[in-house]
């Protein structure tokens, strides 16, 4: 009978601290580093043209998926809250091109026309294809 | 007789071109925010690449955003988002197409704030409502920023899941801040 009361009483103890450990440390801790994973290496003009085609085929292939295009800046800014955010492709603005966010806030030494490698995770498709939580390469 | 016709025809369909021709301002890095805390726990995420347009003379205006965008200090609580609630890959983007009713009350030259009311249709989860809401449109130096707030029902776009209404809030309080270009 104590055997029984002793292995239920291990079960609840365990059982509360893997609650715990997921709730409170495992969930606040995980993070997603886009910039540890595999890239799929692609350049801006197929990427574009992969949109183009097809934002759902596109979609099976590259959304939510860490990319590393290379493409020329078209246009640089900041966004709202002051990250840099860059335009890869032509500089028709009427054109499909990549929308990139950069983590961070510092201004980029590359110049409108420098061609560069980013890597970050595709969000999918607007007027332009987006790329979130980028670095430059 | 015949080069005065030219002239006028020339005339007319320059005319018609600067009727039709419009002053656009287009963002790509607009902010939305939303809250949907219904408990303890914050439940908050922000997009900051949201794809936005509108016509200085018809009004007409596009707001276009990603569900994958949007970012969680949370990531267990972005993945839930995305898979159990918003089911991101079915249905990446989220959609206003509308028209600012009062357009002709915004005065672009004149820096200031101005009341805008808004009114079309707002695709969530694929699912079309119709919508009117009231936000600011704030002039300064002939640049547009659109700032709003206003709340979405989860059950009215069919979005389903076992915390809403309890540690989900079933309305969703939403923040809109765009700086426009032109």
């Amino acid at each position: 009978m104590k055997k029984a009361i002793y292995t239920i009483l291990i079960i609840l103890l365990l059982g509360a601290a893997t609650t715990y450990y997921y709730v409170f440390v495992y969930s606040k801790n995980y993070h997603r580093d886009v910039q540890s994973e595999t890239a799929i290496i692609v350049s801006t003009d197929s990427l574009v043209a992969a949109y183009e085609i097809s934002d759902s085929i596109a979609n099976t292939k590259y959304l939510n998926k860490a990319l590393e295009i290379k493409g020329a800046i078209a246009e640089k800014d900041t966004n709202a809250v002051g990250q840099i955010t860059i335009l890869l492709g032509d500089t028709d603005p009427f054109k499909k091109r990549v929308s990139v966010t950069l983590n961070s806030k510092l201004p980029i030494t590359q110049k409108i026309g420098d061609t560069v490698i980013v890597k970050g995770k595709c969000t999918g498709n607007l007027s332009d294809v987006v790329i979130t939580e980028a670095t430059i390469k | 007789m015949r080069k005065i016709k030219i002239l006028l025809a020339v005339f007319v369909m320059s005319m018609s071109i600067q009727l039709n021709a419009q002053k656009v301002f287009a963002t790509k890095a607009g902010q939305i925010l939303f809250n949907a805390t219904g408990g303890i726990e914050k439940i908050a995420a922000v997009n900051n690449q949201v794809d936005s347009k509108f016509g200085e003379a018809t009004g007409q205006i596009i707001f276009a955003v990603l569900i994958k965008g949007f970012k969680f200090e949370n990531q267990l609580m972005e993945d839930h988002f995305n898979e159990n609630y918003m089911e991101s890959s079915k249905f990446p983007k989220a959609e206003f197409k509308g028209y600012i009713k009062n357009i002709k009350d915004i005065n672009f030259s004149k820096d200031g704030k101005y009341g805008a009311d808004f009114e079309g249709d707002l695709i969530i989860h694929g699912v079309s409502k119709k919508v009117s809401t009231k936000g600011q449109i704030e002039i300064a130096q002939g640049k547009p920023t659109i700032v709003g707030e206003f709340s979405v029902k989860l059950a009215d776009y069919g979005i389903k899941g076992s915390y809403i209404g309890d540690k989900i809030a079933g309305e969703v309080k939403i923040k809109v801040n765009c700086k426009y270009q032109n």
